[in-house]
């Protein structure tokens, strides 16, 4: 229960993550789809063939014994969001001291 | 006096070498007729360089004057067997250039592609032509040919001829529409379309003849060149606005997938993998067995190990190892909140803090 928990936020971090990216490359999408319309296939197929060799992962994994298992989520999902926190706030600082230097008024 | 005559032999001998070389060299750019040798080479006919007509149809009904390969025949006969017959075939090529027999075999090959639109034929039937084979299909008005290869799939038939291609031009025009016409052609329609209208009819001639002049090759492997020149024209020129097929394509995100977030998100898939598989449920595997044709079926550690008798076992296992990895992880944790707080990291740390 408490691994299913860990993993859903885990995978709420990461959708938000991806959301990210994809705002940002929306444009270069548009220019990617409009110049190469063809390439999408081929990265369709990249991304299949991926996803099929993790396909044997879950069993893989479940070789670890299920303790082990959540205290490897616990760490990953605690470290994900310490990264997140500190690399935010990180930027955040950065772009207020931009901010002050902007002297309009 | 000797340096003279030196000097005159050195000359001779400097003369020898030199038209020897010279021989040699137009001994071997000389064109040598006698090596000539017969290649086969195509002419394909269509429209007014190919025509055919039927002289009975059916009942009788003759199909009223030539028609250019492509073009079908109008027809609104009604029956279950309408048979065509007395074909006749006549073809114009502007030149046939050094023509000679076959070393071996057939001196020129003749296909033929019928057509039909709009036949009907009772259920599991393909609308196709068929070909009655009868005693007099040799008789090519005369001409000595063979008829064989009736293809009903594409609805071709091949006639070979031997002819006295040498006593035909080499040059010009060859009997403008020559006509190696046959009153034996018989095609049967199985047709069972009430009274609609349908086509039939020849669609091109494919001519192969023996030929000495390499012009024909060369013509040929223009032809073949322009095609090509002709595709890439219309592929430049094409002005089809580009559809690029996203729909497929796994998102990573909350928005609709693209082709550039699909590539980048790829580690972010994996770690969401990574993160599904740690904290979900295993399947189990199937493999399959070769020659026997069944599939091993491999059950997952946790039905194994990790549950029934085992269980108490795999927990204090598992339980140590646990305890051991959160404790040196906790310390690594401790150190970072610590250097974060006493702001003692530097901008090279990896994970950035403040």
């Amino acid at each position: 229960m408490i691994g299913q928990l860990l993993s859903g936020l885990f995978n709420l971090i990461m959708t938000l993550a991806g959301t990210i990216l994809q705002i940002i490359l929306l444009p270069l999408n548009a220019l990617f789809n409009g110049v190469f319309p063809d390439l999408t296939t081929w990265i369709n197929n990249v991304v299949s063939g991926f996803n099929s060799i993790l396909s044997g992962l879950p069993y893989a994994i479940s070789i670890i014994p299920p303790i082990i298992r959540s205290t490897i989520l616990i760490i990953l999902t605690t470290e994900l969001a310490l990264m997140l926190i500190l690399r935010s706030t990180k930027l955040t600082a950065k772009l207020w001291k931009i901010i002050q230097k902007i002297k309009i008024w | 006096m000797e340096r003279k005559s030196k000097k005159i032999w050195k000359n001779w001998a400097l003369f020898f070498v030199l038209s020897l070389c010279c021989s040699v060299l137009f001994s071997i750019t000389r064109v040598n007729p006698a090596q000539a040798v017969a290649k086969q080479t195509q002419v394909s006919l269509t429209g007014t360089n190919a025509q055919w007509f039927f002289t009975d149809a059916g009942g009788g009904a003759p199909q009223g004057g030539w028609t250019n390969a492509g073009v079908g025949w109008s027809r609104t006969i009604n029956n279950e067997m309408v048979y065509y017959q007395n074909l006749q075939l006549r073809w114009l090529i502007d030149a046939m250039p050094g023509a000679t027999d076959a070393p071996s075999g057939h001196d020129m090959q003749v296909i033929v592609w019928f057509k039909h639109d709009g036949l009907t034929t009772p259920a599991g039937q393909h609308p196709r032509l068929l070909w009655v084979d009868n005693d007099n299909l040799n008789a090519c008005a005369g001409t000595p040919c063979t008829i064989s290869n009736y293809t009903p799939d594409t609805n071709t038939i091949t006639i070979y001829f031997d002819l006295d291609m040498g006593s035909l031009p080499s040059t010009g025009w060859i009997n403008p529409y020559s006509q190696y016409s046959t009153d034996t052609f018989m095609i049967l329609s199985n047709n069972q379309n009430n009274n609609a209208p349908y086509t039939i009819g020849v669609d091109r001639i494919q001519i192969t003849y023996w030929t000495t002049d390499d012009t024909a090759t060369i013509q040929n492997g223009l032809e073949q060149v322009n095609n090509s020149v002709n595709e890439v024209n219309d592929f430049l020129r094409d002005d089809t606005p580009p559809n690029a097929d996203t729909n497929n394509l796994p998102s990573v995100g909350l928005l609709p997938a693209g082709p550039l977030d699909s590539l980048l998100g790829l580690p972010l898939t994996l770690m969401t993998n990574i993160s599904t598989a740690l904290g979900g449920s295993c399947t189990g595997l199937n493999v399959p067995l070769p020659y026997v044709n069944k599939n091993l079926p491999i059950p997952c550690f946790d039905s194994i190990f990790y549950s029934g008798d085992f269980a108490p076992l795999a927990t204090i296992i598992g339980g140590s190892a646990s305890a051991i990895i959160l404790y040196y992880w906790l310390k690594h944790l401790y150190k970072k909140v610590d250097r974060a707080i006493s702001m003692e990291t530097t901008d090279e740390d990896t994970w950035g803090v403040l």
